[in-house]
This record gives structure tokens, sequence and C-alpha cells, in this order.
């Protein structure tokens, strides 16, 4: 997947997730910051610094998994450890001990990784990337093959980390995962950054008020709602609810944040209308697939909102 | 030194380590055994004097030497060819190189392990040779007086280095096509390959042929009665020992650097 000038700026002491539909170069990227591929063009900044072909000592402040976990099959997942201790970044011999303990993996550290199941080797390659106690961690799809408890337990390390001062960069399509645990989120498709900032901000500006009135008072709602500087459009939901323009079905979407739908509301009822339905709120999952849908958006036309945690 | 001390402890946890060693003993047990067991039949038929030279000492040394190596070679090259592949199919390289380790220096230092374990099995194996040929010699009623003849010692010391170098080319020949693939299967499948390819080209362009690994890495071992070095006793045209031990010393040196290069440029997934 090429990149076309992406710019990420993770700060640190956060965990910053990092999404993007399948090949929208979210593992070009890991592979790019952990040296395995280099760009055709271009240049690189990790950890404040230039990072090059020569720069590969700068990984030994960072951790990562990158794609699946591997390991040796044939050797346990104490003495994969300790050969991966022994390459790269200088390892103390109790950073091992340490890491198995965290991950949850100390009782059955002596078992061959062949017996392992994917989410055990998914710890254990958490585990690889926490051995050089780094600076930065970087995680590719970490959430995958982990039973609930090993997610929430996965989910506490990371948060841990990052309370730390550790800084985490996590890329996932798991949207859910993602909002619970990320304090910033880049946003990526067809190569390019499409978002990026503090979930919550982006999640507060992206949001709306969906209200219903009659169809017969569209006209008049909008001409109510015009001094508030809203522009409510027609609501082109695929939702479930009946397609079609407001004047029709008498949904209109309002581009606000949520917080503001009380606003709406008795902007209505000042102009006499009232309304017999009114949701509002956004998700990550709405902006998500709003900013990486490959169909092309219309200026000014229906906004497709799909599926979400609406209140 | 932590990469080389941490690829002697996985060779020797490794199962391929073991069958390799085990594949070549149990090949030379059936063979002296049945030498042994069948040396006076075939003697009745006029035919015994191979193996009788194969089962008496001393100079039955060499010929352990001499067969260690020719079987060897082949088994190094597939087993340095398994272990390079590994690292790529397996996707430990990467995970190594992600922590910030020299792509070049991991797989060099890699090879250093082999080697060292390719030296440890050709004595191991010498010394089973050496314990083979003694039963074979009993169960074939040859005298063994000579195995204590030491004059044949002083000559040894030599024969190994000269063995072990032959088996550190044709395993760097495996370890590089095996990278160069990025695969355990097609670096063993062509290692295998190349040595039989160069065996039947020695047939047609014996002058050419020669100079290649195998050949190269035969000519570097040549006893009276050669069964062959590391590449297998089936050279039509050697090369004498000196040249030999520099083009032997060549192939090392373009395999080797070859291997560093390609990882040094590869793009890394998996």
């Amino acid at each position: 997947m090429a990149l076309a000038g992406l710019d990420l700026s993770v700060p640190s002491g956060v965990v910053y997730g990092f999404l993007g539909p399948n090949g929208a170069g979210k593992t070009t990227t890991m592979r790019l910051l952990t040296g395995l591929i280099h760009p055709d063009g271009g240049s690189i900044e990790l950890l404040g610094r230039p990072f090059g072909r020569g720069d590969r000592r700068r990984l030994f402040d960072v951790g990562a998994l990158v794609e699946s976990p591997a390991f040796y099959p044939y050797l346990s997942g104490r003495a994969n450890l300790r050969t991966l201790a022994a390459s790269g970044a200088p390892t103390p011999k109790t950073r091992v001990e340490e890491v198995l303990e965290l991950v949850g993996l100390k009782e059955r550290g002596n078992d061959k990784v062949s017996t392992y199941s994917l989410g055990m080797k998914q710890r254990l390659g958490i585990a690889g990337a926490l051995l050089n106690d780094p600076k930065l961690l970087l995680l590719d799809e970490p959430a995958n093959g982990l039973d609930p408890a090993g997610i929430v337990a996965m989910r506490d390390t990371l948060r841990h980390l990052a309370s730390i001062g550790k800084t985490v960069f996590i890329s996932s399509h798991l949207l859910g995962e993602v909002s619970q645990l990320a304090d910033v989120i880049g946003i990526i498709a067809a190569g390019k950054l499409v978002r990026e900032g503090p979930i919550e901000t982006l999640l507060s500006a992206e949001g709306r008020v969906r209200v219903r009135v009659a169809a017969s008072e569209v006209d008049r709602a909008v001409a109510a709602l015009a001094p508030l500087g809203i522009a409510a459009r027609d609501d082109g939901s695929d939702d479930g609810r009946p397609a079609g323009p407001a004047t029709e079905t008498g949904w209109l979407v309002v581009p606000i944040e949520p917080a503001r739908a009380a606003e709406v509301n008795r902007a209505l009822a000042s102009a006499g209308i009232f309304a017999s339905g009114l949701e509002s709120g956004s998700d990550l999952e709405s902006l998500f697939l709003e900013l990486t849908s490959p169909a092309p958006q219309q200026a000014g036309g229906p906004t497709p909102v799909v599926g979400g945690n609406w209140q | 030194m932590r990469i080389f001390i941490s690829t002697l402890g996985k060779l020797r946890s490794r199962l391929a380590t073991w069958l390799t060693l085990g594949l070549l003993l149990l090949l030379m047990a059936l063979i002296y055994l049945a030498s042994g067991a069948t040396y006076k039949e075939t003697l009745q038929r006029g035919n015994g004097q191979a193996i009788g030279l194969l089962l008496t000492f001393p100079d039955a040394y060499a010929l352990i030497l001499s067969f260690v190596l020719a079987l060897g070679g082949l088994f190094v090259m597939a087993y340095a060819a398994a272990i390079a592949g590994s690292e790529w199919t397996w996707g430990t390289l990467k995970t190594s190189v992600a922590r910030g380790e020299s792509r070049s220096r991991y797989m060099l230092t890699t090879y250093a392990g082999i080697a060292l374990v390719a030296g440890i099995g050709m004595l191991v194996a010498f010394a089973a040779g050496v314990l083979l040929a003694f039963v074979g010699a009993k169960l074939a009623g040859i005298p063994t007086d000579g195995i204590s003849d030491t004059s044949i010692f002083g000559n040894l010391p030599e024969q190994f280095l000269r063995g072990w170098y032959g088996l550190i080319e044709v395993g760097a020949i495996g370890f590089t096509v095996a990278t160069l693939a990025r695969s355990q299967l097609a670096g063993v499948g062509a290692g295998i390959g190349i040595y039989f390819a160069e065996m039947f080209a020695g047939a047609f362009l014996p002058d050419i042929v020669k100079y290649l690994p195998f050949n190269a890495a035969n000519s570097l071992i040549q006893t009276d009665a050669a069964v062959g070095g590391a590449g297998g006793g089936r050279t039509l045209a050697v090369i004498d020992p000196t040249t030999a031990l520099v083009v032997v010393g060549i192939w090392i040196v373009l395999g080797l650097g070859l291997t560093a290069l390609f990882t040094e440029r590869a793009e890394i997934s998996g």
C-alpha cells in the first residue's frame, strides 16, 4: 500500500488508535516505523528524530508487535523471550520473568509455543514487545485472538503503560476496542490520514442531531433552525427508517454537537413545531465509515448516518 | 556474542539438528554394518576389496572422514537452508529487526552457529564412524590391529579442518539459497537441486564444474581411495587442494555476502 504524505502526530504518554479499513496502509505504516521496510521517498521521524536505514538503534526504545506474533514453535514461551532478548536492545535477564508475569503467561512459560492458543501467542507477542521497556509501543491489532478477559487485561496493561508516560500506538479495525482504549485517534484511508485528534473532540465535532417533524412542516422547521446557524438537511438514512426526502419522511439531520440537541428542540418549539422524534449522538463507527467510505460525498447533499449508539 | 550463544541454544533444541545427525549416523550404520555382514560372501564372489578397504584400519580412518564429509555436505546444506528459511517463514527475523537488531549481523551470526554445529556434528559422526567400522570389521572377520596405528593421526587435524571448511562452504550455499527464496522448503529443495545439477553437469563440463561449490569442496579432501569430500565423492575433475582452498573461500564470501546484502535490502513482512 502506498502512503501519501502521512503525517501522524502522536503525543507522548497517550494511547493512540490508528484506524483504517483493510488495505488502507496501517500495516505498511507499522513496518516503516519498525524499519522492516523503508520509504521510496520522503522521511520518517520517530521519537522526535529522523529515522532512516542507519538509525536502527532508535528501535531500542520501541517495542513492536507487527502483524502476527512470530516465534520459534519448538521453543517454550520463556525460551523464545530469552532468545528475543539476545537481539536488539540490551535486556536484563530478569525482564523475561517480569513480562511473562505481566501478560499472565508465567505458569505456561515452559510450554512449547506450538501448544499455545492464538490468544496466548498474542499475549506472548505483547510480552516480547515490552521486553526492552520501550518508550513507544507499536501494536498491530493487539486484540487479535484474545478472549474477553484477555482483552480487558490487555486494555488495563496498555492504559497503565500510558499512565506511566509510555506512548502506545495501536492499529486496529476493532472500533469498539479503540474507542474504549484510545485517547487520540488517527483515521487513515487509501494511504492518507483523513482525521486525527482526541477522540472526544472528533466525535463531538462530527456529532449531529436528527429530528423528526411532520412532513408538511419540514420547510418551516428548516427556516426555524436557520437563526441558529444550522443548515438542516434531508436524512438519507439507511439505518432502517424509510429513506427519501425529508418532505416525505419528516426526518432532518442537524449537524451540531449532540450537547446542543435541546437548542434544536427549543427553536422548533418556539416556531410552534413539535418534534415527534429527536436523536442525538455520535460514535466512532459512524465517523469511521463516513471518512473511509469509498463512495464520493456530495457537498451539501444527504449525509448517510449508519448505525450507532444513538441516545 | 549474545546472538551467537542464543543461536547455539536454538540449534540444540531444534529437532532438525538431531534428525540430521541421526540420519547421517543411521546411513553410516547401515552401510558399515551391512558391509561387515556381507564381506565374506562378497569376497567369495571376488568383489570384496573395496569393502575390505573400508573396514581395515588405519586406512579406514581417512575413508570414514571422507565418507562423513560426502554425506555430511548434502545434509549440512539442507540443514543450513532449513534454518535460514525458517527465519523468514516463521517471522523471527522480523521480530529481531523490529527490536533494532542489525539484519546482516543477525543472519551471519546465525550462520556462524550453524557452522560450529556442523563441525561438532562432523566430529561426532567421525567418532561414530570409527566405532561402526570397528564393529563392521569384527563382523567381517577383518583384523582390527591397525586401529591403534597412530601414524595416520598426524594428518587428520588438517583433514578435519579442510573438511569443516568444505562443510561451511556448502552450508553457506544452502543458507544463501534459502535466504533468497525466503523459504525452508524452497531452500532445501533448491539446494539439493544444485547438488545434483552440479553432479550431472560434471559429466559434460568438467573444467567448469570443478570450480563449482560442491566439487571445489570435494577437492579439499583427497584420499587415495576417496569416496568423496563435502561434495559427495562424484568429482570427475578436481582442482588441487591449495587452489580449492581459495575457490571455496570465494564461494563462502560470495554466498554469505549475498545473504547479508539481500537481507539488508529486503522488505520484511510476515
